[in-house]
């Protein structure tokens, strides 16, 4: 790299600092690779001893996107691909800690919609009742309201839990594969 | 070699430095790459941070080479934190010959 294309690079990654504080910091890598080439270097020489563009801008603290460091292409696509590692950490972590909960959730979410239908079908019981039996017939459309009222909360009940629940998994997958992914 | 580490040795280096004489950036950096293996461009943070904290104080000088150059000069605060960072690292190393030598019997 050249002194002009290494304050370039240090200047594109600077520019949340304000000008002036820009300018100061510049000015101190130029002169010190004038007084390297002054003492002998050769420029490429001079350069290359600072380090990167990017260590000093993260010495200095300012956060770099990743899509303005030069030549960030390459080290994307090396670190882009899926990390095996992480993938086998996941897979056991999931298979020993989360995939026996998850199910045991799933059932209990079966369970209680069966207990939600169940009693929305009672008053169909309660009516034929009324038919075969000599049921009271306030104390029948007593009974068939409540049921069937409690049926009804109990399934919008269900209902709102199953769709946390979902969010949920939906959130951990998005995770897993991230992390799988080099995200983290 | 750890870098936090290295960063707070790199430090007490340039304070060091500056101690009997005041330096412009090239020469402290240059006589700390000289002795430590280091990125030279990441003194400057350094210095700048500890210019900010009130410990060096910076000027303008002509030099016979080229354009001027900014000294960096200790100030009072700057010496004082000196001392306690020297102090500190010579108890620290202190403990560690200890325990190597210790260990190595």
């Amino acid at each position: 790299m050249t002194k002009q294309q290494f304050l370039n690079e240090l200047n594109r990654l600077l520019v949340q600092i304000p000008e002036g504080e820009r300018k100061d910091i510049l000015s101190d890598y130029e002169s010190h690779i004038d007084s390297a080439i002054e003492n002998g270097k050769t420029e490429e020489e001079a350069v290359a001893d600072l380090g990167t563009p990017k260590t000093i801008a993260d010495e200095l603290g300012v956060f770099v996107p990743t899509d303005k460091i030069s030549g960030s292409k390459k080290e994307a696509t090396t670190n882009v691909g899926p990390n095996i590692f992480a993938f086998l950490g996941m897979l056991l972590f999931n298979l020993i800690f989360i995939i026996g909960p998850v199910v045991g959730i799933a059932g209990a979410f079966i369970g209680l919609y069966a207990a939600a239908f169940a009693c929305l079908i009672t008053p169909i019981g309660f009516i034929i009742n009324l038919f075969t039996h000599d049921t009271p017939i306030l104390l029948a459309f007593f009974f068939i309201l409540a049921t069937f009222s409690f049926g009804y909360l109990f399934l919008l009940l269900t209902n709102f839990l199953a769709k946390w629940f979902l969010k949920i998994i939906h959130w951990y997958w998005k995770l897993n594969v991230k992390i799988v992914k080099g995200g983290y | 070699m750890n870098v936090q580490f290295k960063k707070g040795a790199l430090e007490l280096c340039v304070l060091v430095f500056t101690l009997k004489k005041d330096r412009y950036g090239y020469e402290l950096v240059h006589s700390i790459s000289d002795k430590i293996q280091i990125a030279e461009g990441t003194v400057y943070p350094l210095l700048r941070r500890l210019t900010n904290e009130g410990y060096f104080a910076t000027y303008l000088a002509e030099s016979k080479e080229g354009p001027p150059r900014k000294y960096y000069q200790l100030t009072k605060a700057g010496r004082e934190y000196l001392e306690q960072l020297v102090q500190e690292w010579q108890q620290f190393s202190a403990s560690v010959n200890e325990i190597i030598e210790e260990g190595m019997d």
